[in-house]
């Protein structure tokens, strides 16, 4: 006999997750792929914007999405928000928008946000991963072992933020 | 000495011409005409007598507004200048035909007024015609300096291309010119700066300076992408005063660090709809002169210049490119001719 369904922690998940993230960040690093690192180092900085989603009583895009009606009579679909709704399809940029209309930007959190998301961009992100043709990069030479340490120290202090907020 | 020894020295040689007021306020309606592409009277009127009042070798004669205002009208009513009435627009003082323009005046505006000159004359012309013409008259102004800007970049800014390699004079395009050049005109506090860092350091190379060529390529490509949004003016609006805040303040602290800043990525491209902001990216490509990345650099970036840039519609983001990656970028898009799939530039050393 298993006992009552209690609902889920989802922001401690979320904060959870951020942290495995960065765990593996710092193991990536230590084993020399700062490139890794920094893939890690975006997705910590990504799950603690998504708990900060999740605290404020929202679902973390994909979920939530809804289907409405433009004017026009073509369907669409959107997420709710404090501010109306987000029509985003990208769930990386849809949760960047959501984190920026659910947070306190009188919070420390927000500072070192502002901060961060002006450089730790999906393209950034990306090029972590990929070939670039035009700078003719790999995402090994692009990222160095200290750049990415200093990256890694604002983003885990960007998380021990959020959790200090909303545990 | 006597007057016989002194017609003996100096009597051949040619009188030259003191810093009068009268040639100082010369040379300044030249510099308007010339970065302006035309200048009304109260464009003219505006810069040239404040400039008069403010400049420090005439501070001492005690320069009095109306004397300023009778001197420049002997001037403009000179030789060098004449007037042009724009189609639907205001008559401008521009250079008189034939007039070889001040050598001393920045190269691109030379370059760009020549182009102008040509087109207001002939209506349109072909690629060949116009660049012969440029470096005609650039031979004849006794140019040393070499043009680094392509004559179809500086045809962008003020025509429009009615077919293969052929071009016609915008009246649309050189008003929107004018307008950018103003935008993004240095304070006097920056000139001012810009002269004392000239006096007294040793400058390493060329400055740093916005690229008027690159943002009106920019605002032309998203106004493409843009060509059903009936806001548009709006929004790009909004867009280039934050790209102003921008590139102003990495001028303002970090123009040792800077080889050159561009747009990249699909917003530079392809252009993007202006609708969707802030979801589409709007990147910053900053090119530095050194081999390094360091995250110092980063977090000082993002605290000084973007970390308050952001507002509802608009979120501008960047990257860093070394100097090195740059250099090798450019020498493998040279050869196969798409340097332009590097990013359109908005800062750059000229």
């Amino acid at each position: 006999m298993t006992g009552a369904a209690t609902s889920p922690d989802i922001k401690r998940k979320w904060y959870r997750l951020a942290v495995r993230h960065l765990r593996m960040a710092r193991r990536l690093l230590g084993s020399g792929f700062a490139d890794g690192a920094f893939f890690h180092a975006y997705h910590g900085y990504e799950c603690a914007l998504n708990a900060v989603i999740a605290a404020s009583g929202y679902a973390v895009p994909p979920a939530g999405a809804t289907t409405y009606t433009l004017p026009s009579g073509k369907k669409s679909r959107a997420y709710p928000s404090p501010k109306g709704r987000i029509t985003e399809t990208s769930v990386h940029k849809a949760r960047v928008a959501f984190f920026d209309e659910v947070a306190d930007r009188g919070k420390p959190y927000f500072t070192t946000h502002a901060r961060l998301s002006s450089f730790l961009s999906i393209p950034a992100r990306n090029s972590a991963l990929y070939y670039d043709s035009n700078l003719d990069l790999l995402p090994q030479q692009r990222y160095g072992h200290r750049t990415v340490l200093g990256l890694l120290r604002v983003v885990e202090q960007f998380a021990g933020e959020v959790w200090q907020d909303i545990r | 000495l006597s007057q016989r020894p002194f017609a003996a020295i100096y009597g051949r040689a040619p009188v030259l011409r003191l810093p009068t007021r009268e040639n100082y306020i010369e040379h300044e309606v030249e510099r308007v005409i010339v970065a302006y592409l035309g200048a009304d009277i109260a464009l003219i009127a505006s810069t040239v007598i404040q400039q008069v009042l403010d400049s420090t070798p005439l501070r001492a004669q005690h320069e009095k507004p109306e004397d300023i205002r009778k001197d420049l009208q002997r001037v403009l009513d000179g030789p060098r200048f004449t007037t042009w009435k724009a189609p639907h627009g205001p008559t401008l003082r521009v250079m008189a035909p034939g007039v070889a323009l001040d050598s001393s005046l920045d190269i691109r505006d030379r370059a760009r007024y020549h182009v102008f000159a040509l087109l207001r004359e002939k209506g349109e012309a072909a690629e060949g015609e116009i660049a012969q013409e440029v470096l005609t008259r650039l031979a004849e102004e006794r140019e040393l300096e070499p043009l680094r800007t392509s004559i179809p970049d500086l045809l962008h800014t003020i025509a429009e291309s009615i077919g293969s390699h052929r071009w016609r004079l915008d009246a649309r395009k050189v008003s929107d010119y004018k307008q950018l050049r103003l935008f993004f005109w240095p304070s006097r506090a920056e000139a001012l700066r810009e002269r004392i860092e000239q006096r007294y350091r040793q400058r390493q190379g060329r400055s740093l300076r916005p690229d008027l060529e690159g943002l009106t390529l920019l605002r032309d490509r998203l106004r493409e992408a843009n060509a059903t949004d009936s806001d548009f003016e709006t929004q790009w609006s909004r867009l280039q005063a934050l790209l102003q805040t921008a590139l102003l303040r990495l001028m303002d602290s970090f123009r040792d660090q800077i080889e050159c800043v561009l747009a990249i990525g699909e917003w530079a491209a392809d252009g993007i709809d202006l609708r969707n902001l802030p979801f589409e990216d709007v990147v910053l490509g900053i090119v530095l002169r050194g081999d390094e990345r360091p995250f110092e650099l980063y977090w000082q970036l993002a605290d000084e210049v973007f970390a308050d840039l952001r507002d509802d519609n608009v979120m501008v983001q960047f990257q860093l490119i070394t100097g090195s990656e740059w250099e090798r970028a450019v020498a493998l898009a040279r050869p196969e001719d798409r340097t332009e799939t590097l990013g359109i530039p908005l800062l750059s050393r000229a």
